[in-house]
């Protein structure tokens, strides 16, 4: 492959390291926590063997880590490691540490807190379950953190605008940027949850709180979430899978648009995982399942076009017939492992997306709502095509920033055919358990899987059971994956004569069209904006309306008060 | 030269395999997202 390169500083190429290999550390934690999870929930254990602490401690680490923590320091660094080289501009390293250093500083005073079992929250941190403030402060670092971070991407890409007037913003930039516009959106209203609501309640400076405008502002946030962890994954799909197949991308303006289309519909439509709640109006809440199926639909373009793209690298690599192109595909080429991550996501994302799709759909939603079905799914979608892709993305950006050659590289390829297979054998047990009853969050190991137990459900046996052989096998991937990224990052690094440059797989478009009214994000934020207004002022306007009292903070493990 | 090879190349290109596997991909949705309809039905 012939590619292009970039020179990024030392100090930016430190950093990027950093925010690699830091998360991966508190990543295995937090998958060692999942698996914790499996166990409590079939009875095996009644207290976690090394962390010490109860079922909802292991699930609070096991969301917070691995589902806001190591996301974010990777669509972070991804986006450090992108906009450089794809405008070919230097980064400011200044802002870029303190980026990092707030993130760094954030993720270590949420960790401290949730390992000393103080805040015991689960990842949606919805009270009346109250945490430690250095819990809510932490988190607040984080994000801070991230907006330091696209901060310091703006006037990168308004200079290179400048300076190359009709020219497309490449695709990555474009990804990147939609990426973070839709985290800033969805992120002010997390802010406001915090800063106003939840640290003063936990502080003990306020005594109740409002726990539907609490959960109407964490939902604000909560879905477009779902796509800050997707759209670094689609940005790998558009930029680097048909190039690391030996083809090119479908469309450039199929990627464009999904991108917009991802900025217009990503936020109002957070009500669709209320539908349940009272005192929002349900009307409002139809409003917001039609624009989560609308969100759907990029997904549906992005399926076509990966299809086509990944199709037309088939041919050119002899691939005959309808779907002879599909064999030919370099699923087992170790010295192409990064194609394995990528393909192996969108083939859990089928699944993934469908479940979605039933999730959203309002009556459909009382069958499957606050069951396991529900993380049956979004481990099809987080812990599956984003988390793949966050893998194979993180050992590449260490290869390429620590100028270390990758090791294990069959072991590297094989990771996600193994996870593949237990994430399908997890989610199965979970979602069919789900659709029988079988609730979420609860720690059935307590309850309806102790044969002692008058709540006791033997139906529901055999569904626990497979989710356990499900856990241990993507357990035992990710232990795998993670052997070989600290072999790489230990290795002798790459002897070259210079300063190795650092370089990516970047697709070229088959297709190229103009696309003009694609090139600007301006009329797409104000469509956001617009929406968003429209959809979220009578469910904040109902929300505030009703009557009933504020809460006092609770922990999980108590029906009384904390206070 | 390049030129016309690059929209040669553009032009032959029909993704048939592609338009199949997105049809396959919508029945097979259609028939998930049903039979959990039916099952919400089936609940009374």
């Amino acid at each position: 492959m012939n590619l292009e390169t970039f020179q990024f500083s030392k100090s930016a190429k430190k950093l990027n390291s950093l925010l690699i290999i830091i998360p991966m550390v508190l990543l295995f934690i937090g998958v060692y926590g999942g698996l914790m999870q499996t166990l409590f929930r079939a009875g095996i254990i009644q207290s976690d063997p090394f962390m010490g602490g109860d079922y909802y401690k292991g699930l609070t680490i096991h969301g917070v880590l691995n589902a806001i923590v190591f996301t974010t320091f990777f669509a972070v660094a991804l986006g450090n490691a992108l906009i450089p080289y794809s405008l070919k501009m230097n980064l400011n390293t200044k802002a870029a540490w303190a980026s990092g250093i707030l993130m760094l500083v954030g993720s270590v005073m949420a960790g401290v807190v949730m390992l000393m079992g103080e805040a015991t929250v689960l990842y949606t941190f919805y009270p009346p379950l109250k945490a430690h403030p250095l819990f809510y402060v932490g988190l607040t670092l984080l994000v801070v953190g991230s907006w330091v971070a696209f901060f310091n991407w703006i006037p990168m890409y308004l200079k290179w605008r400048r300076e190359n007037p009709g020219e497309k913003t490449p695709l990555t930039v474009v990804g990147m940027f939609t990426t973070f516009i839709v985290w800033l959106i969805a992120t002010a209203s997390v802010a406001v949850e915090i800063l106003f609501m939840l640290l003063p309640w936990s502080l003990g400076l306020i005594d109740e709180v409002n726990v539907m405008l609490a959960r109407t502002l964490f939902w604000f946030f909560g879905h477009p979430l779902v796509y800050f962890w997707l759209l670094p994954a689609y940005v790998m799909y558009y930029s680097f899978m048909p190039k690391l197949a030996d083809g090119k991308l479908y469309s450039d303006m199929a990627g464009r648009l999904v991108f917009m289309m991802f900025v217009v519909f990503s936020v109002p439509v957070g009500t669709h995982h209320q539908y349940m709640d009272p005192a929002i109006g349900s009307q409002w809440k139809l409003i917001h399942g039609i624009f989560t199926f609308a969100v759907a639909l990029p997904s549906l373009i992005t399926a076509f076009t990966l299809a086509a793209s990944l199709e037309y690298a088939g041919r050119q690599r002899g691939g005959k017939g309808l779907f002879g192109w599909i064999t030919k595909l370099p699923y087992f080429d170790k010295e192409k492992w990064f194609f394995s991550y990528l393909i192996s996501g969108l083939i859990i994302f089928i699944f993934g997306g469908i479940s979605g799709i039933v999730n959203a759909s309002y009556q459909m939603n009382t069958a499957v709502h606050n069951t396991a079905w529900v993380p049956g799914h979004f481990h099809l979608t987080v812990a599956g095509p984003v988390l793949l892709a966050f893998l194979g993305g993180s050992m590449y950006l260490i290869h390429q920033f620590m100028g270390k050659p990758v090791k294990m590289k069959g072991w590297t390829l094989s990771v996600p055919y193994i996870y593949t297979i237990g994430v399908s054998i997890f989610s199965w047990g979970l979602m069919r358990g789900g659709l029988l009853g079988m609730p979420r969050r609860t720690n059935t190991g307590a309850s309806y899987a102790n044969p002692e137990s008058v709540l006791y459900q033997p139906d529901w046996m055999p569904y626990i059971d497979i989710t356990v052989i499900g856990g241990i096998i993507m357990f035992l991937a990710i232990v795998i994956f993670v052997v070989a990224f600290f072999a790489t990052v230990f290795a002798r690094s790459e002897v070259t004569a210079e300063e190795p440059k650092v370089t990516f797989p970047i697709t070229a478009p088959l297709h190229n069209e103009p696309s003009l009214w694609l090139r600007n994000f301006k009329p797409f934020i104000i469509i956001a904006i617009i929406l968003i207004v429209l959809s979220y002022t009578p469910v904040i306007y109902d929300v505030l309306q009703s009557t009933y009292d504020g809460s006092l903070p609770y922990s999980p493990n108590s029906p009384v008060p904390l206070r | 030269m390049g030129n016309t090879d690059q929209s040669t190349e553009q032009e032959d290109f029909q993704p048939k395999g592609a338009i199949a596997f997105f049809l396959i991909l919508i029945v097979m949705y259609t028939v998930m997202w049903f039979s959990l309809y039916f099952e919400l039905l089936g609940r009374g």
